[in-house]
């Protein structure tokens, strides 16, 4: 379904196939692939850990490490969009840095990336835009220089 | 010669080590389907002897047997791919429930076709029959299938695990298998990795009907059911949800019958589905995941 549309998810929970190799992994999501090329060059350079245990099980990963290779495996589709649905979830703070500093990388890239996200201060922060929904109402629009203004982000959550 | 423990003799062995590839195929064959369908093809043996009467007819056309062996192939393929099409797909949004019942109602119906078709007395495949003269090596007699047998189902197991390893479609099915609806997310497609595991099936059932009309080349509509039944208690037996399991626990019954057929004496040869089934029991009481799982599932790490 997200083949011919250049879309591609990194979903809720990271969903690896821990009993695949990690390069198995990344060789799943060529199967949205539309375009030629070495596949894996430019994930293992964003991501050097894919590429340093890409022979392992992707279940003996660490959580950060499961969640740099759903998004690696995500990108070698050479989507032009990419969805990514909490990717932060579960992750010990520092992992969730890194992340974040991933997700700013890849918009570097030149995709358009939408992000669903609990942390919205710091998701404040790096989207160009943010909407705040509830019970499916677009709330509140906001953009990167409101990450500071907490009341605003409170309100627009408490609300 | 014999093995003096249970009274075995090595033709026994050799017969029970044939059985349980064949079983092992069997197992394979309906592990496959059921890896990406979550589905239990009860008509799989339906297959098998849709396969067995392609080679009684093409005996009884004096094809020779090469022909006849690939006309039955060609059956069971075409059959495969028409259960895929018209039952498979169709449902394959509904519950396992309704799927069950549905293979339940194919495998019915193609035993009636047969009937009506072919009648119940059976019909003899004598043009494969030879590959049942025995070899005399080192003084043991064992037959020609029980040899066959075990090299086919040891070569096509080992091609099964290549293309599963080393193919992208073969990846694709792992994946679909361990978790259908991400690989789908990852744009995997639902039709190609299901015919391919279909197809793959209908491939073993074809060689199962070969090896198993040998045997016994007396072809009724119920031929290959008992077996069908035997296999998939095996298979529940082995731990249905990883194919290496399944296929350990089809060659497990297929071997363990093997051994008891021979061991029983021939007057409570009778008893036999009585042990294997107590066996099975037993061993699902102990172990409900299967004999051949690992315990625990995937650990989520953080």
């Amino acid at each position: 379904m997200s083949r011919a549309r250049g879309i591609a998810l990194v979903p809720e929970g990271r969903r690896i196939f821990g009993e695949l190799t990690v390069e198995e992994n990344l060789r799943l999501g060529l199967a949205a692939r539309r375009t030629s090329g070495d596949p894996f060059e430019r994930v293992f350079e964003l991501f050097p850990v894919v590429k340093e245990f890409r022979r392992r099980p992707a279940g003996m990963l660490s959580g950060g490490q499961q969640q740099q290779l759903a998004i690696a495996r995500a990108l070698v589709a050479e989507p032009d969009v990419l969805l990514l649905d909490e990717p932060s979830l579960g992750l010990a703070p520092r992992i969730v840095d890194v992340v974040f500093e991933t997700l700013a990388a890849i918009r570097e890239l030149g995709l358009a990336v939408l992000l669903v996200e609990q942390r919205a201060q710091r998701t404040v922060a790096l989207a160009d835009r943010t909407y705040v929904i509830a019970n499916g109402e677009l709330r509140l629009t906001l953009g990167p220089d409101d990450a500071a203004d907490t009341q605003r982000l409170m309100e627009a959550y408490l609300a | 010669m014999t093995l003096a423990l249970l009274n075995i003799d090595w033709q026994t062995l050799a017969d029970a080590l044939s059985l349980g590839g064949i079983y092992a195929l069997m197992a394979v064959g309906i592990g496959l389907v059921f890896g990406v369908l979550r589905l239990v093809n009860f008509a799989y043996g339906q297959l098998v002897m849709a396969g067995a009467y392609a080679l009684a007819y093409g005996s009884q056309w004096n094809l020779p047997v090469g022909v006849s062996i690939l006309f039955c192939f060609g059956v069971v393929l075409v059959l495969s791919f028409l259960m895929d099409v018209l039952v498979f797909r169709p449902l394959r949004g509904q519950s396992p429930a309704v799927m069950l019942v549905a293979t339940f109602a194919v495998a019915y119906l193609m035993q009636s076709i047969a009937l009506l078709a072919f009648g119940s007395l059976g019909t003899i495949a004598s043009s494969v029959a030879p590959l049942n003269q025995p070899w005399d090596i080192a003084g043991v007699l064992i037959r020609k299938i029980a040899i066959v047998s075990i090299l086919v189902a040891a070569g096509c197991l080992v091609l099964l695990k290549l293309l599963l390893d080393r193919t992208s479609v073969g990846l694709q099915m792992r994946a679909a298998s361990m978790d259908f609806r991400t690989a789908r997310l990852l744009g995997v497609r639902a039709n190609r990795v299901i015919g391919g595991a279909v197809l793959l099936s209908g491939l073993l059932a074809a060689v199962v009907a070969v090896l198993m009309t040998v045997r016994s080349p007396l072809v009724t509509p119920s031929f290959a059911l008992t077996d069908t039944i035997v296999v998939l208690a095996g298979v529940v037996l082995g731990g249905l949800t990883r194919l290496v399991s399944a296929t350990l626990g089809g060659f497990a019954i297929g071997f363990a019958s093997g051994i008891l057929g021979g061991a029983l004496p021939t007057n409570q040869s009778q008893y036999l589905p009585t042990f294997l089934f107590a066996a099975v029991i037993l061993v699902l009481l102990v172990r409900p995941n299967g004999l051949f799982t690992r315990g625990g599932g995937a650990v989520e790490r953080v």
